[in-house]
């Protein structure tokens, strides 16, 4: 008997979402009829919203510490109750798979959604609604499943419900027609997307005859437009997902978020990538063409930095940095993992620099988030950024500030360092001309933080007026948490490295390097080579 | 990486790396020193950071904000460019895979 954790942390904030709406819904109905206005008490609400986030982070916690020891897990629904095993005649099918990848990932972001949490819930000037807490779930739940779900349906369902909590994040529900009329080209193009993953998965499913990631991998693809046309179709979306994933919202809670978000389609997308790049012919030009899409991101995130001041623009352009890198590095990676020559040389080091900016994309894409909102809190008729000298006021936060624009450039010895070294030497085995480009590009990333840093932090101070609520009180906590994240990883690089990047990366090779048939169920199959079932 | 980080090359390669860095950076401090310099000392109040013509480092980059500002930005925010976007990404990958193995 298993304890079905993963499941049942998928099962809490969807619940909690379901019950949150269904209120809502009840206690609308219940105003057209009666006039009367009934609201759920703030303080239930916000406890409620902070004990699932707690319980949720501590859930995935206790899957990763298990997975660590247990190789990779699979949890299956039978007639006895949660299994971990099957019997090669047995129908049930496993419900969610975690390994490595799935595992950590979904620690760090229940770790994020919990800081997230903690600034929502101070936020004074975006006040938690109920309605916002249960599209807060939704994300939450949907990106999880994201990162247990071991096929393309399960995949496609909960890419869906991380879509919808998304998208209520996003506007929220909207009260009139005109309201959805003009939000028309942003649903049609979120619901496009999600149909497009699903006529991919439908086409592929055609083609293999399974859903499961590592029995398409297994397989042996032949060559044709219907294959061809299912990776465009699940490709696509997911690449859209991870480049639009920012809204222009001054609400910390919400963007850090879309950041989740963001991070859950990239995972979505290797994880897909990595399954048909080996197995189907014709996808040579596809690294290439993450590479241009990478270097078009980058180029556009020089432009963006350009003279520019707003707090939330300038977050946005970090991340697209981030992003052009991350991309960048996955076309290295995939060029480089299907032969052992380029696994020895360069394969491995772009993989794990893969690995470990998408890792630290969320952290450093939550502390940009927090901080950069708090920038646009109006004191005294005036936004914070535009107050010169705001460092003398708010110490603590211009410290932050600055040491996420360290780690977001690479500048040794922070965190991001090693993930923009081992890009570097990656990117070597391809051209030369290519590591002068993203070294120069990573030096404009840090000339355009330095200068917003200095720019809005630095300066002859301009307070001698009333400075009440201008300090480092009000993101003290969401900030110190993630610093702590930061200040570990950055000290421990090597143990960073081992106990996360390395078994992701030997997870994601190990998944997309089988190329032989499917292998027969044994007569009782154990977690650690339950790999083929669905 | 794993074997270096555990032996001493890291550190040798944070050390590169940062030499690389201090001579690279000293030229970004001087760059900032006199892209901030010019706006605290023309407006030190509140609503300084929006005259934003103190962050220019030099023309070009005045030039690429307006060309931001005029051209891109206005196309990127409109209400379709998400639509157009994903229809652009799926464009660009239909004709990738259809290249592949062709020779283009």
């Amino acid at each position: 008997m298993t304890y079905p954790l993963p499941f049942l942390s998928l099962c809490l904030p969807f619940a909690g979402a379901v019950v949150l709406l269904a209120m809502r819904l009840y206690h609308r109905l219940v105003y057209r009829k009666s006039g009367e206005v009934k609201n759920i008490g703030r303080v239930p609400l916000k406890l409620s919203f902070l004990l699932l986030l707690l319980v949720n982070m501590a859930m995935t916690y206790v899957v990763w510490l298990r997975f660590s020891g247990a190789g990779s897990m699979f949890y299956a629904f039978g007639g006895n109750g949660w299994s971990n095993t099957l019997a090669p005649d047995s129908a049930v099918r496993a419900m969610m798979q975690v390994d490595a990848l799935g595992a950590m990932s979904a620690l760090v972001m229940s770790v994020v959604a919990f800081i997230a949490g903690l600034r929502a819930l101070a936020d004074k000037a975006n006040p938690l609604t109920p309605s916002k807490t249960a599209f807060y779930l939704m994300t939450m739940c949907g990106v999880q499943g994201i990162f247990y779900s071991n096929n393309l349906l399960a995949l496609c369902i909960f890419l869906f419900i991380s879509q919808a909590g998304a998208t209520g994040l996003y506007r929220g529900v909207p009260s009139a027609r005109s309201e959805l009329l003009d939000d028309a080209w942003y649903l049609v193009s979120r619901l496009l997307a999600v149909l497009l993953f699903l006529a991919g998965t439908l086409l592929l499913f055609r083609s293999c005859g399974t859903y499961n990631f590592a029995q398409i991998a297994a397989a042996q693809l032949r060559h044709g437009t219907p294959q061809l046309t299912a990776f465009v179709l699940l490709s696509a979306p997911l690449l859209f997902l991870f480049m639009k994933n920012s809204s222009y919202v001054a609400d910390a809670g919400r963007r850090c978020f879309f950041g989740i978000r963001a991070q859950a389609a990239f995972f979505a997308l290797f994880r897909v990538v990595f399954s048909l790049y080996g197995p189907m012919t014709g996808l040579d030009k596809i690294p290439v063409l993450f590479a241009v899409f990478g270097a078009v991101l980058l180029g556009y995130a020089v432009l963006s930095a350009a003279g520019e001041t707003d707090p939330l623009r300038f977050a946005e352009t970090m991340e697209l940095f981030m992003k052009g890198f991350m991309l960048i590095a996955l076309s290295i990676g995939l060029s480089g993992t299907y032969s052992a020559e380029a696994v020895a040389t360069y394969g491995g080091d772009a993989l794990d620099s893969m690995i470990a900016l998408w890792l630290i994309y969320l952290p450093l894409s939550a502390a940009l988030s927090i901080i950069c909102c708090r920038l646009k809190d109006v004191v005294d008729g005036a936004e914070l950024w535009q107050i010169s000298g705001l460092g003398s006021k708010t110490p603590a936060t211009c410290a932050a500030m600055g040491l996420v624009i360290f780690a977001v450039s690479g500048l040794p010895p922070f965190v991001g360092y090693s993930s923009k070294q081992l890009l570097f030497r990656a990117a070597e085995h391809i051209s030369s001309l290519l590591v002068i480009l993203l070294f120069v590009v990573s030096m404009m990333q840090l000339l355009f933080g330095m200068r917003y840093l200095v720019s809005v932090f630095f300066g002859r101070a301009s307070l001698s007026r009333d400075s009440n609520g201008i300090g480092d009180a009000a993101i003290a906590l969401p900030l110190i948490l993630l610093l702590l994240l930061f200040t570990g990883a950055s000290l421990m690089p090597g143990r960073m490295f081992q106990k996360f990047i390395a078994p992701t990366a030997e997870s994601l090779i190990d998944s997309s390097a089988r190329t032989g048939p499917p292998a027969q169920a044994p007569a009782e199959q154990t977690p650690q080579d339950a790999g083929g079932w669905d | 990486m794993l074997h270096e980080v555990a032996t001493g090359f890291y550190v040798w390669n944070v050390l590169s790396w940062l030499f690389i860095f201090v001579i690279t950076g000293a030229v970004l401090c001087l760059a900032v020193y006199l892209s901030v310099r010019t706006r605290n000392g023309r407006i030190a109040h509140v609503h300084a950071a929006s005259e934003s013509r103190g962050m220019q480092l030099w023309d070009l980059e005045k030039r690429l904000r307006g060309f931001r500002d005029e051209y891109v930005r206005p196309c990127l925010t409109a209400p379709h460019w998400h639509v157009v976007m994903l229809a652009v990404i799926a464009l660009l990958l239909f004709a990738a895979v259809m290249c592949g193995g062709t020779g283009f």
